[in-house]
């Protein structure tokens, strides 16, 4: 398969139109916004967190496919997920888009993202949610840019 | 080098190890670091007909260019004849012509063309040769048969290419009963190549040939040309033209040869020979025993331009019965001195006088020319050769000049370079005139005293002058900048100084780019004044209504606007903007960035104040920009930056400044780059503005034309007044998306919002996508892009 199709499989192009957990929290209890000025992926994220643990989450935002597949799958991943175990994610997806070794298991569906690997001017797309998330995690109030 | 290519490398030097052994020889073999590819689908020919060198060997024409030669001969069906041998196995599908009207067949040795019906496009053949060294001969022998009764115009077209080769090509012509034949040899070849033709024609009963033999190029071109007129009432008439300048050579050969009644000969030859060029004409008819009643003509007229240049001509007739009719006739001599004095004394200067001489003694044969297309497409190459100006662009020859173009990306994926309104590639004179300064005239300028500063300091006065004749200014109106952008922040924090008030008003417009809105959005923020913006319409164009009204209201002070949208490519209506600018007062800044690479660009005829370009845009380096700027500007203005060069004397507690252009440019320059720049602008004036303008047209129609059969893809660009930019985009996906699958396929788009958010928001878009065509591009780079554009909707299924 090549490296195209591989990027944009079919889970991939899926995500990024019908995009999971869509949406604001009423009642969030952490929050982040991100962008990336070069192409404008901005990224709103809402969160939910009871005892440590993730119960909800909901992102708003538009952009390229990567950053909305990632966003999509992202939040399907962490939700219901200790903070612990959310960040431990983002070091293996992390680890995943950026070198070269075989993914984590425990990233399951984000899986799908192991071809921005091979585009290393999309990587910033497939991070950006990650860190909006790591911000709303820590609660810093940054507002999150990839530059 | 990546695995894969190391793979390939060996396989053709194990290859080339083989080839001793073996009786084939593979005609193009891909080696060397730099060349991807290795062709699946060699070309074999029998070795004994190649001297194959045990040395590298390289890449083969790029196939790409096959359509910019298409799209010269449009007018013509064009197939490639490379090495001595038809390709381009796609030529009948291409054209529709599976009927069996032409058939190509090939064994090891000759090409045969049948015409079995008459074509209703003349037949071009463009003679192609991979790069090959000096030992490398290429032997190849094509037939033609014309069926009885088929009519063929016919050209062989011999274009300029970069390598240095010999070829020697036969051609053997078979005009079957009542055929007809109009036949082209166009010889455009440049310095380096050489070839020797050997024609044979044979012609049957009440066959007729109309021959055309151009020699209009560099090369040295051997032509060894037999007509058998074998039946009888065939008739050939020859016409050859010679033009030849520095140390271009041609030699015909001519024999024919009346071997039934009533058949006809003529030989009309102009020749025109100036430098150290040289032309040989050797002229035979033999008119048989069984001949009678047959006619043979010859006319030959040869002007020597100066004393450099060699003609011979040698009529020949040999006659074996009395019953016939036939003259010759020789002239050499030199251009009519009382006629070129006639035209001097009318105001025409020595140059043009003698070229309409000679243009009118080529014409002669010219005018014979029946077909109306082929006959402007010589009209027109005779009158760039006079003139060297180039009309028709020969694009093969100028891509040689942009080593950047000229490579593969992700293995085999040509590259198709489209963003060249974000910066254009360089041509090698430019890199070389760079390089060569820091190499030989490396020293800083205006102060030394010693001979290498006065060479640089006058190089870099002459490069101030250049780019100043380019744009149709004075050298003492040109500050070198290091971008439009820093021209553009000097004028505004400048006039901040001294010329505005608050409550004044800016105008700008809403296809500004960022580096038109920034420095002024700054100036405005700190002196409290107004910016008001020009709207653009559904059209892409701008509002003028708009323009007039918001222009004259009394608080305007300053307007300043885009020639030519980066990104929509529509070409705004400057010169009548700064006239009603100027009638309400308002002084003008033009920001000519994207405009100075597509058009004539003349800031005296324009009467604007202030005109901004970029360096990198119009094949210079990157690094420098221009402003030029009217004398009372020059001289009102204060500094923008400071400290040395732009002083005329410094104590800590009094600074004088230097006058003019000096004033604003602080600190050593950016010497190489300035030259780089002039090294560029002389180099697109070589070309030509018009013919660039022309060409990129094309282009940009062709690519429109293909780009409205994509449902899915909306385009923001106009269809007319356009310098060859497509902005357009995808719904549902992302032009970072596009973009990404655009480059896996070779092809380099821009996508975001091209430093112009205002107006990429305006039309209800978070991001662009950007196509920008040059006049190194080729229609075959337009198909690529094409093609790789449905492999977006491919992928995302739309």
């Amino acid at each position: 398969m090549n490296e195209i199709d591989f990027l944009y499989q079919e889970l991939v192009i899926d995500h990024s139109r019908s995009p999971q957990n869509f949406g604001k929290l009423e009642d969030k209890t952490h929050s982040s916004f991100g962008h990336n000025p070069l192409c404008g992926d901005q990224i709103t994220l809402d969160l939910v967190i009871e005892n440590g643990i993730i119960s909800n989450i909901k992102f708003c935002g538009n952009g390229c496919a990567i950053f909305q597949a990632t966003a999509s799958l992202m939040t399907q991943a962490v939700k219901g997920k200790t903070v612990e175990d959310a960040k431990k994610l983002f070091s293996s997806f992390s680890d995943m888009v950026t070198k070269d070794q075989t993914p984590d298991q425990c990233l399951g569906k984000l899986k799908a993202l192991e071809g921005v690997k091979e585009f290393p001017m999309r990587i910033k797309c497939a991070t950006l949610s990650w860190h909006a998330l790591l911000s709303a995690l820590n609660q810093d109030n940054k507002k999150i840019s990839t530059e | 080098m990546s695995p894969q290519q190391r793979d390939k490398k060996m396989n053709s030097l194990a290859l080339i190890k083989s080839l001793d052994k073996k009786e084939e020889v593979p005609l193009t073999i891909f080696i060397g670091e730099n060349n991807n590819a290795f062709d699946e689908n060699l070309k074999y020919v029998p070795k004994s007909l190649i001297n194959f060198p045990a040395q590298v060997v390289t890449s083969c024409v790029l196939h790409a260019d096959y359509n910019a030669y298409c799209s010269l001969f449009d007018f013509a069906y064009c197939l490639f004849i490379e090495n001595g041998r038809p390709q381009d196995s796609l030529f009948l599908e291409r054209y529709g012509l599976s009927n069996g009207n032409i058939t190509i067949s090939k064994d090891e040795h000759v090409a045969t063309i049948n015409i079995n019906k008459s074509l209703d496009k003349p037949l071009c053949l463009i003679y192609l040769n991979s790069e090959i060294t000096k030992t490398e001969k290429i032997c190849a022998t094509i037939e033609f048969n014309l069926q009885n009764s088929v009519h063929l115009n016919l050209i062989e077209y011999i274009p300029a290419l970069k390598s240095s080769f010999f070829a020697h090509i036969k051609t053997s012509v078979v005009c079957k009963e009542a055929s007809s034949l109009n036949r082209f040899f166009i010889n455009n070849s440049s310095e380096e190549n050489k070839y020797n033709f050997q024609n044979e024609s044979f012609f049957s009963k009440s066959a007729c040939e109309n021959y055309f033999h151009l020699n209009l190029g560099m090369g040295r071109i051997n032509a060894q040309i037999n007509k058998f007129l074998k039946e009888d009432s065939s008739k050939v008439f020859f016409h050859a033209v010679d033009l030849l300048k520095e140390n271009a050579q041609a030699h015909t050969v001519l024999n024919i040869e009346h071997e039934s009644e009533s058949t006809i000969s003529k030989q009309m030859v102009r020749g025109v020979y100036q430098e150290n060029s040289f032309g040989n004409f050797l002229g035979k008819v033999v008119i048989h025993q069984e001949a009678q009643k047959s006619e043979a003509r010859q006319h030959y007229k040869s002007i020597l331009v100066d004393k450099t240049a060699k003609a011979f001509a040698r009529p020949q007739l040999e006659i074996y019965n009395s019953d016939i009719a036939a003259s010759h006739g020789a002239t050499v001599g030199e251009l009519d001195d009382e006629a070129l004095f006639y035209l001097q004394s009318r105001g025409i200067d020595l140059s043009t006088s003698k070229n309409i001489l000679i243009s009118s003694l080529l014409k002669e044969i010219i005018k014979h020319i029946e077909d109306e297309k082929i006959k402007k497409f010589c009209e027109q190459l005779l009158a760039q050769k006079l003139n060297n100006n180039s009309s028709i662009l020969d694009i093969a020859k100028i891509r040689n000049d942009f080593e950047c173009l000229n490579q593969n990306v992700y293995g085999e994926k040509p590259l198709a370079y489209l963003d060249n309104a974000a910066t254009m590639q360089k041509p090698s004179i430019v890199i070389d005139t760079m390089n060569e300064f820091y190499k030989k005239y490396c020293a800083n300028i205006n102060r030394g005293a010693y001979s290498l500063a006065a060479l640089s300091t006058k190089k870099y006065a002459d490069a101030r002058e250049k780019v100043a004749q380019f744009i149709k200014a004075k050298a003492d109106e040109i500050v070198f900048t290091k971008s439009a952008t820093e021209s553009i922040n000097l004028v505004a924090n400048s006039l901040a100084q001294f010329y505005f008030k608050e409550g004044d008003e800016i105008v700008l417009t809403q296809m500004e780019h960022h580096a038109n809105i920034v420095p002024w959005y700054i100036i405005a923020k700190q002196l409290g004044l107004k910016i008001s913006v020009v709207p653009v319409t559904d059209d892409f164009v701008l509002d003028m209504d708009a323009f007039r009204e918001l222009v004259n209201k009394p608080s305007v002070k300053f307007a300043s606007f885009i020639q030519v949208s980066h990104a929509l490519g529509t070409i705004n209506p400057v010169k009548e903007m700064v006239q009603i600018a100027k009638n309400a007062g308002v002084p003008t800044l033009i920001d000519g960035s994207q405009a100075i690479s597509h058009l004539s660009v003349d800031v005296k005829d324009l009467g604007c104040d202030f005109y901004a370009f970029s360096g990198h845009k119009v094949c210079g380096p990157f690094g420098i920009g221009v402003l030029f700027a009217q004398n009372q500007w020059l001289e009102k203005m204060p500094p923008y930056q400071t400290g040395g060069d732009m002083i005329a004397s410094v104590a800590f507690d009094n600074v004088t400044f230097a006058q003019g252009t000096q004033k604003f440019e602080a600190g050593t320059p950016n010497i190489t780059a300035a030259l780089g720049l002039a090294s560029a602008v002389e180099y697109i004036s070589s070309i030509g503005l018009d013919a660039i303008h022309k060409q990129e047209k094309k282009l940009f129609d062709y690519a429109m034309e293909k780009i409205s059969t994509l449902p899915f893809v909306k385009v923001f660009s106009p269809k007319n007044n356009n310098v060859a930019i497509l902005s357009f985009a995808i719904k549902g996906v992302h032009p970072h998306d596009i973009a990404s699958i655009l480059d896996r396929e070779g092809v380099c788009i821009r996508a975001g919002h091209l430093c112009a958010e205002p107006l990429v928001t305006r039309f209800g878009e978070s991001a662009f996508c950007r196509a920008s065509f040059s006049f190194y591009n080729t229609f075959a780079e337009v198909d690529q892009f094409i093609k790789a554009l449905c492999n977006v909707a491919k992928v995302f299924k739309l």
